[in-house]
């Protein structure tokens, strides 16, 4: 059933390019016989498809090149009075054109094993390409559906003291900004926001966002259908409203439009419904914690408010977009950005010492983290087809070769060196489209596991395929491989000298001299490019490793960790927050082999990012204060997450509201406070507290990987220091055996508590550290397939030489054999020979290598661009294969009868 | 109909192409419409001749214009009307003659050719 589900789909393929395929045809000719060629098709496609895919590629492929020659011959014979050559002449030329493919064709069904090396490098080099430019095309390429992109800037907060506090600003300075300045047209604050929508279907606890009544303006975006936010939808009071994304409105409501108006329950608040954003907006994702778009968004709602609701100035969380004025350069509203968070400074300089604000297009801060990687990547694809392409021409060269006699007979026959050079182009031409062909399919498969690989890590990737402009790009590629690769043996072809040819026996041994030179500097060039990509692998390679081998900080093996916000609505304060907390954590104890349960505000590696600045008491100069990443966690959170307490003790349940507040600190924290000194029972501020160090943990790591140790402190739960912790947490539970097979008894046990509690971020702790690794794992993964890919053409293009020179030489070998030269000093006559052109490519490869090394030098982690290691292990590594590729025909030379091959010369 | 005085002499339409022959032959033989003078051909070619739909409806349109088939919007009276977008041909009366022309022209080609395998054998033995 599905096999039949599949093939439907697949007809309705063909069906659809077929009748895309109709609009070649002459104006008059489509409108007279198009529609019945059309339903003809679809007749004999369906009744294909019921025989299978292959049945109907072949259909298809029939039908389509009888339609284009159709469509050409129309063309050439009717429609062009203005040309000069007369249709009888253009037909007749087309007509030689068609022989040619005909014969071609033919050729390459006469050389199955030809045919397929030929077309399976082809489809491979033809896949890869262009399964990296759909990412490129998807991400890069592709327009943002924004009006006037390019006049979309990100306001970026930046901090004298601090470097990466990741660009947030606070909300306040961005309204000051915004308002006094006159850069903007529209402007809006955003932040990410995780609600818990009920009401309507399951509870769901989904990725929104806040945003400025203008958000929407600020893109030049319409709804899809009701209206966007009003400028009084600011005001507190006037805020319950919501813009719904399509797919969550798609999702949720099936499209229904009587959605508008009707009121919905975010965190058990109603919420009306007042537009749907347009299928085809994409959020910019501002927060950076998530590839999610939005299911949908709301105001803020903070004009209005009285001013200690408002956020805090000092509470820098925030992120914002404008829209520039018309006649605003971004210099312009960059200078008057600078002058305005100054005064800002000068204003409030308690909240806003080292404070500044910038701004940077759009387009960058969407992908102007990936363009480097997938520049790389898409490069690096680039020299696969390259030397794809060369080893179709070393094939297509052998071919030619074998060719000399019959071409110079057409030669003598009166053929033009025009015919006998186009010839050899379309043979090319027709192998490198049936490898594109074949290629398509490739990069079909490709995208599929491309989109796992990237959905993590590269931006507007979330519909990734291949679309037309994919196939467009295949097609270009495709012609420009295939006539790449017929130069060589194009000028091989033009220089056939009838009566040189024709007096040589086939078996001559000079005949195919230059054949032989042109396919060694083939080789050369092969192995020069995949040296590249192997370096390139190795570097990045051996940066995955490092990575994935980075000590995190905690036990990763058998931690489950999932999320869980408890909804102001039904929990309204911090002791009913706690105390479901506390009945699940006690449920989830007891579940069998669970070993240990705690509560983390921020997991490590999740991406959360929570920092305040702590302060000595004693402290004489705060010019030197730190802002480190603050965690409220349960007293057996150390044991769970396996943290090592250095010294003192861990948070105990002792820690409680009303005795003295206490927090253990990692060894970065220790050292930046108290530098080579003892930091238990030392005391310091972090939002306004007062608090003792107990004890010091061993560093973790927080946002990446690849960072240094960062300065933590740790705080007890039960003591409330920062308020707005405790809501929403991560379950980390430890056990003894596989983590997920815990899932099912963990969501029960969370139903019983309360079934309109949702459960977001399930996963394992080696998921997220690996998660973490994604952008490495994206470089590496896909120039390791590419330089093995790489080798392996490249030994199949040695093979494909030395076997095609021995041939050539079996006679000169026999005579050397029967004269009585050793066997050993043939095949080393052999080697040599097939050794060359790769010693030279490897001579020209390693300091090309080196200098785009240099490229990947930001992108690599404990290891340098220039690693001896690996400069010296991947030239051994391509002697040892093009070694193998010359042994195996070297010896089949030796092996035969010498008199055998004499005589049967 | 006017057509028929200005009617080219069949011979001069000789020989005739590939597909011409075999749609002319599918038509005459009781044939009307694209899909079953594909399926005509295919089976009494076994598979050699395939005519995929451009060629196919570019043959029928030019046997058309040179006055050989001639094209209805309704099926011959024995044949159901089961799709009215289909379009039906019947053989005109040129089209007629040009088939029969052809067809002569073929037997004395494989008439001589007969002939030429019978003179080889002799000569063989």
């Amino acid at each position: 059933m599905p096999e039949n589900r599949g093939s439907a789909r697949w007809v309705s393929l063909a069906c659809r390019t077929y009748a895309a395929g109709l609009r070649l045809l002459p104006h008059a000719t489509r409108k007279r016989d198009g529609q019945s060629m059309l339903r003809l098709f679809e007749r004999v496609a369906s009744e294909a498809g019921e025989h299978g895919v292959w049945r109907l590629l072949g259909v298809w492929l029939g039908a389509t090149s009888d339609l284009v020659v159709h469509a050409l011959r129309e063309r050439l014979t009717r429609n062009n009075p203005t040309s000069s050559l007369a249709p009888e002449r253009k037909a007749n030329m087309l007509d030689a054109l068609m022989m040619d493919v005909r014969q071609s064709v033919r050729e390459l069904y006469r050389r199955p094993l030809f045919a397929l090396l030929a077309g399976a490098t082809f489809a491979l080099g033809i896949g890869a390409t262009t399964a990296i430019f759909s990412v490129v095309h998807a991400a890069l390429l592709r327009d943002l559906p924004y009006a006037e992109p390019d006049r979309i800037v990100r306001l970026i907060g930046t901090r004298r003291d601090i470097a990466n506090v990741g660009g947030t600003l606070s909300y306040l300075n961005y309204r000051d900004v915004a308002s006094r300045g006159t850069s903007f047209t529209v402007s809006s604050g955003y932040d990410e926001w995780r609600p818990n929508l009920t009401g309507g279907g399951e509870p769901l606890l989904i990725d929104a966002a806040q945003v400025n009544a203008g958000f929407f303006q600020v893109f030049g975006v319409r709804a899809a259908i009701g209206r966007f936010f009003l400028p009084e939808q600011d005001t507190d009071g006037q805020d319950r409203v919501v813009v719904l994304s399509w797919a969550l409105w798609q999702s949720r409501w099936a499209g229904d439009p009587s959605v508008i108006g009707r009121d919905i329950e975010l965190n058990g608040i109603p919420h009306t419904v007042v537009g749907v954003a347009p299928r085809e907006f994409e959020d910019p994702l501002l927060s950076g914690s998530s590839w999610q778009n939005p299911g949908l968004w709301r105001p803020f709602g903070f004009e209005g408010l009285p001013a200690d609701q408002q956020p805090s100035r000092g509470s820098s969380s925030y992120v914002a977009v404008a829209r520039l004025a018309d006649d605003v350069t971004i210099e312009r509203a960059h200078a008057e950005l600078a002058s305005l968070s100054t005064a800002l400074e000068a204003e409030f300089p308690e909240q806003n010492r080292d404070v500044g604000m910038t701004l940077a297009p759009i387009r960058e801060t969407i992908i102007g983290d990936v363009r480097g990687s997938l520049i790389i990547v898409l490069g690096a694809v680039g020299f696969v087809l390259a030397i794809a392409a060369a080893n179709v021409g070393s094939l297509l060269l052998g071919r030619t070769a074998e060719r000399r006699a019959e071409i110079a007979v057409r030669a003598a026959l009166g053929a033009t060196r025009n015919r006998i050079i186009a010839r050899t182009v379309v043979e090319s031409l027709v192998t490198a489209i049936a490898g594109g062909a074949l290629g398509i399919l490739v990069a079909i498969a490709a995208t599929r596991w491309l989109s796992a690989l990237v959905r993590e890590f590269v931006p507007r990737t979330e519909t990734l395929g291949v679309n037309l402009a994919v196939l467009a790009f295949t097609f270009a590629t495709t012609l420009v491989a295939g006539l790449v690769c017929s130069i060589l043996p194009a000028m091989l072809a033009a220089d056939a000298d009838p009566r040189a040819s024709l007096s040589e026996t086939p078996r001559g041994s000079t005949s195919s001299a230059r054949s032989r030179r042109f396919r060694r500097g083939l080789v050369t060039s092969e192995v020069a490019l995949a040296i590249v990509l192997l370096v390139g692998a190795g570097l990045l390679g051996r940066t995955l490793w490092n990575l994935m081998s980075v000590d995190v900080g905690i036990d990763t093996r058998g931690l489950l960790t999932f999320e869980l916000a408890p909804p102001a609505a039904r929990y309204p304060d911090a002791p009913a927050v706690h105390a479901i907390h506390d009945d699940l954590v006690e449920r989830l104890r007891s579940l069998p082999a669970v070993q240990s349960v705690a509560l983390i505000n921020i997991a490590p590696l999740t991406g959360g990012f929570d920092c305040n600045p702590a302060i000595r008491p004693d402290d004489p100069d705060p010019e030197e204060r730190i802002c480190p990443q603050v965690r409220t966690v349960t007293p057996e959170y150390f044991r769970t997450a396996g943290v090592e307490i250095a010294a003192g003790r861990p948070i105990e349940a002792a820690d409680r509201s009303g005795s003295r507040p206490v927090a253990v600190i990692t060894e970065a924290m220790a050292n930046a406070l108290w530098p080579g000194e003892d930091a238990i029972g030392r005391h310091f501020f972090v939002v306004d507290s007062l608090l003792e160090v107990v004890g010091v943990a061993s560093d973790v790591k927080h946002l990446r990987l690849e960072e240094a140790a960062t300065p933590m402190v740790f705080l007890a739960r039960d003591q409330g220091i920062i308020p707005w912790h405790g809501r929403r947490m991560t379950v980390m539970l430890r056990t003894s055996g596989d983590p997920l097979a815990l899932a099912a008894g963990v969501r029960s046990a969370i139903a019983d508590v309360d079934a309109q509690l949702p459960i977001t971020n399930l996963r394992t702790m080696e998921t997220v550290v690996s998660n973490a690794a994604a952008a490495p794992r994206f470089r590496a993964v896909l120039l390791g397939s590419f330089a093995t890919l790489a080798l392996l053409l490249a030994a199949i293009g040695i093979y494909g030489v030395v076997s095609y020179s021995v041939a050539q030489r079996t006679r000169e070998m026999a005579i050397r054999l029967a004269l009585g030269a050793k066997s050993g000093g043939v095949i080393r006559l052999v080697l040599r020979e097939a050794l060359t052109p790769v010693l030279l490519g490897i001579l020209i490869g390693v300091p090309a290598a080196w200098a785009l090394a240099r490229v990947l030098a930001t992108l690599l982690f404990g290891v340098t661009a220039t690693d001896p290691s690996v400069f010296v292990l991947v030239p051994l590594a391509l002697v040892a294969v093009a070694f193998l590729a010359a042994f195996v025909p070297a010896r089949r030379a030796v092996r035969t009868d010498p008199m055998h091959t004499l005589r049967e010369a | 109909m006017p057509r028929k005085s200005r009617a080219p002499d069949p011979e001069s339409l000789l020989p005739l192409k590939t597909a011409w022959l075999h749609v002319l032959l599918a038509v005459a033989g009781g044939h009307h419409h694209g899909y079953v003078i594909r399926q005509e051909v295919e089976e009494r070619t076994q598979g050699r001749v395939r005519l995929w739909p451009a060629t196919l409806y570019g043959t029928l349109s030019r046997l058309t214009d040179a006055g050989l088939l001639q094209e209805a919007h309704a099926p011959p009276a024995d044949v159901p009307d089961d799709d009215p977008r289909r379009r039906y041909y019947r053989l005109t009366s040129l089209g007629d003659r040009v088939l029969e022309a052809e067809t002569r022209r073929l037997e004395a080609l494989v008439e001589y050719a007969r002939t030429q395998r019978v003179a080889r054998e002799a000569a063989r033995a």
